[in-house]
């Protein structure tokens, strides 16, 4: 962790659904998202672009550092487990789009789309793994 | 596991966020180990054990049909 600490983003005991940080961790990660959206959506400049995507990643992967050292072992086994199954159901979703991309030429292949249903996708695998797993254990 | 967390807990008029403290666990997870529901590691397990006031870890996780 470089800039983010772990106590920002240890969860509070409130269940899965109400998932409460502290607020210098939800400042984080909305200055994060901001110089993102601030970068991609208000230029069209490349150099920016890329410079906003850089500072995210750098940011988000901070975060996710500190956030994995603020779990306990239960919450650490969890969050492997659905980690592992998002990355599984992020390759394979990529794999069937590729192959409706190339199979079917009326459908102009785009990157930008083929990443986004695969986030969406691996995020809604990685939300259900959680609260099955939290479910269960 | 069948544990009595809940029991020494309540002899020590402990709350689950207080053990949660003590053993620096979620509450949830505190609340998994009271229903039996996860299996924690030999260090998590000594750890409640103690902050319980106890010696042995038998005495607060039961083993049996486990092997």
């Amino acid at each position: 962790m470089v800039i983010a600490k772990p106590e920002w983003f240890k969860r509070k005991n409130r269940g899965f659904f109400s998932y409460q940080i502290a607020w210098q961790g939800a400042v984080y990660l909305i200055t994060a998202i901001t110089v993102l959206l601030i970068g991609i959506l208000f230029t069209q400049s490349l150099i920016i672009n890329l410079m906003s995507t850089a500072i995210f990643l750098f940011l988000f992967m901070d975060a996710l550092g500190a956030s994995l050292k603020s779990m306990d072992e239960r919450e650490k086994t969890h969050s492997a487990i659905a980690m592992r199954n998002t990355a599984w159901g992020m390759i394979i979703t990529m794999i069937i789009m590729s192959i409706i991309f190339s199979s079917f030429s009326g459908i102009k292949a785009n990157l930008s789309i083929l990443f986004m249903v695969t986030a969406l996708i691996g995020g809604i695998i990685n939300i259900l793994t959680r609260y099955k797993l939290e479910k269960e254990s | 596991m069948k544990t009595k967390i809940r029991e020494y807990r309540k002899e020590l008029k402990m709350t689950q966020e207080e053990l949660a403290e003590t053993v620096d666990v979620t509450r949830q997870t505190i609340i998994a180990l009271e229903q039996g529901r996860y299996n924690p590691s030999l260090i998590l397990a000594y750890k409640v054990t103690k902050a319980l006031k106890r010696k042995n870890i038998e005495e607060v996780f039961i083993f049996e049909n486990e092997i």
